[in-house]
């Protein structure tokens, strides 16, 4: 009797132990499995997050907006350059695609269903690289100016403009002490002041995530002071990309990556253009002028000087001026 | 000899039969496993190597110093011949660069065709075998004769 007791005892205890393995067993399985498609799906959002990059640089003073799922995407951008590009990856969900060569602006971790990208050309004045612009619909974007600096924030704005998609306003103050600005359950606020720092009074009614960009210059070039420091800009389509940038470093990497595509598109076109000013003939004699000397060392000293962080205004007009007088010549385009 | 002994062997020598077609069948399926997966292998291996020859072309394209442009903006589908000989000079200066991001592993080729007929060999990786070459139809841009030639880009993929 008690022998029988014991058995059913044993047996409950027997099955109570294979259950627990069993089904711990199918419950690790579908953990993992739906980990593994969990993995799988992000690393195709990444992908064709990667794809929706590439497509949007490739076509310029277009602004695009594609949902994505909601995936928070990283970009990083450090001052570790090789040759030819800097240390760089986007990611989104532990995947990462690298970045290296390409020129993207973004704040380092974005998020939200609408990614909002756009594209603009760098030129110098040929053609360096298309500058990435990559933001999305929970950033807002706030610029601040008065009278006095209203001529350079009124030219960003109306270049911004071109970005229906963009969160963006603008305030003009009269009295910097009266500027307050509102909360609007954004994920992040980036403010864009023209006017210098802005008083602490102006933050007391916003509780989102908020930084604030100073910027100081013209449309040809300038400062940006991000929290971490600050970096000049030279030209509009490097201001938008502080703008859009988490940080002074993140900035300067962008940057530099230009940079260094520069050198190498200015090495092409000095090539290019000494070996046309050598290949006229008596009959086209008159095109070497175009492509003389003079013209070449311009080139050579567009990348030098923004190496060298040198005024080159004086090279981009002579290489303006050269083209226009050779189309007006019929002799072949600068650039 | 007993009945009870020669059904025996008959039903060795059936056993033995039948263990040599089970054999024979599953030798066959193994070859057969074996072709299928190395044609599948192949057809993937092709399959990679159009499609690195298609992103390697996508590169080109985008790339600002090899596009024609007129005041700095790009011609779509045309390359200027000026450019070309340019990047040719200056790729040794960049070879990291041309060769690990732009052409990885391949040897890029234009051809121009008609009027004039020019064949540059832009890049060319120092090892490997090529594959079957991906072409594509461009114009090509002669500025110094002012003439837009017929041509096209061949790119050959090495394994």
């Amino acid at each position: 009797m008690v022998k029988a007791q014991l058995d059913v005892q044993y047996n409950w205890v027997f099955i109570l132990i294979a259950g627990t393995v069993i089904l711990s067993f199918f419950v690790g399985a579908a953990v993992w499995y739906k980990n593994t498609q969990e993995q799988k799906i992000t690393a195709n959002i990444v992908v064709n997050i990667e794809s929706i990059l590439k497509t949007a640089k490739e076509n310029p003073k277009t602004a695009q907006t594609t949902t994505i799922p909601d995936v928070s995407l990283a970009f990083t951008c450090s001052l570790e350059c090789s040759d030819y590009g800097c240390a760089s990856d986007f990611s989104g969900g532990g995947i990462s695609r690298t970045t290296e060569t390409e020129i993207v602006f973004a704040l380092d971790a974005i998020q939200g269903t609408q990614l909002i990208t756009w594209a603009l050309e760098w030129n110098l004045p040929y053609k360096i690289a298309n500058f990435l612009y990559v933001t999305t619909d929970h950033i807002r974007y706030i610029l601040v100016y008065d009278e006095s600096s209203s001529s350079l924030a009124l030219a960003v704005n109306s270049l911004l403009a071109e970005n229906s998609y963009l969160t963006k306003e603008t305030i003009k103050v009269d009295e910097i002490t009266s500027l307050v600005l509102t909360d609007k359950n954004d994920m992040h606020v980036r403010v864009i002041s023209f006017i210098g720092e802005l008083p602490s009074s102006a933050f007391t009614d916003i509780d989102d995530s908020i930084d604030v960009i100073i910027v100081e210059g013209n449309d040809e070039k300038g400062t940006v002071t991000f929290d971490d420091g600050e970096a000049d800009y030279y030209g509009m389509p490097l201001l938008i990309g502080a703008l859009f940038s988490a940080n002074k470093e993140f900035y300067s990497c962008n940057v530099q990556k230009a940079l260094l595509q520069g050198k190498m598109v200015s090495e092409v076109y000095a090539a290019r253009t000494k070996a046309l000013y050598e290949s006229f003939g008596t009959e086209k004699e008159y095109c070497t002028y175009y492509f003389d000397e003079t013209i070449q060392d311009a080139i050579t000293g567009i990348p030098e000087g923004l190496e060298d962080n040198t005024d080159i205004s004086s090279e981009i007009e002579t290489l303006e001026e050269a083209n226009d007088y050779a189309i007006i010549k019929g002799c072949p385009r600068l650039y | 000899m007993s009945a009870i002994v020669l059904k025996a062997q008959l039903k060795t020598g059936e056993t033995i039969i039948v263990l040599i077609i089970f054999f024979i069948l599953l030798a066959g399926g193994m070859v057969f496993y074996a072709r299928i997966s190395s044609y599948t292998a192949k057809q993937q291996k092709q399959e990679t190597q159009e499609l690195r020859a298609i992103a390697i072309e996508q590169r080109i394209r985008s790339l600002s110093e090899f596009a024609c442009t007129r005041d700095a903006v790009v011609v779509f589908d045309c390359y200027d011949l000026s450019k070309i000989r340019a990047l040719q000079e200056t790729i040794p200066n960049h070879a990291l660069y041309y060769g690990n991001i732009i052409f990885t592993n391949a040897k890029v080729t234009i051809t121009s065709l008609y009027p004039q007929q020019e064949e540059i060999v832009l890049y060319e990786s120092e090892e490997g075998m090529a594959s079957q070459p991906f072409r594509t139809p461009v114009t090509l841009y002669d500025p110094v004769d002012d003439v837009y030639n017929f041509g096209y880009i061949t790119i050959e993929v090495y394994s």
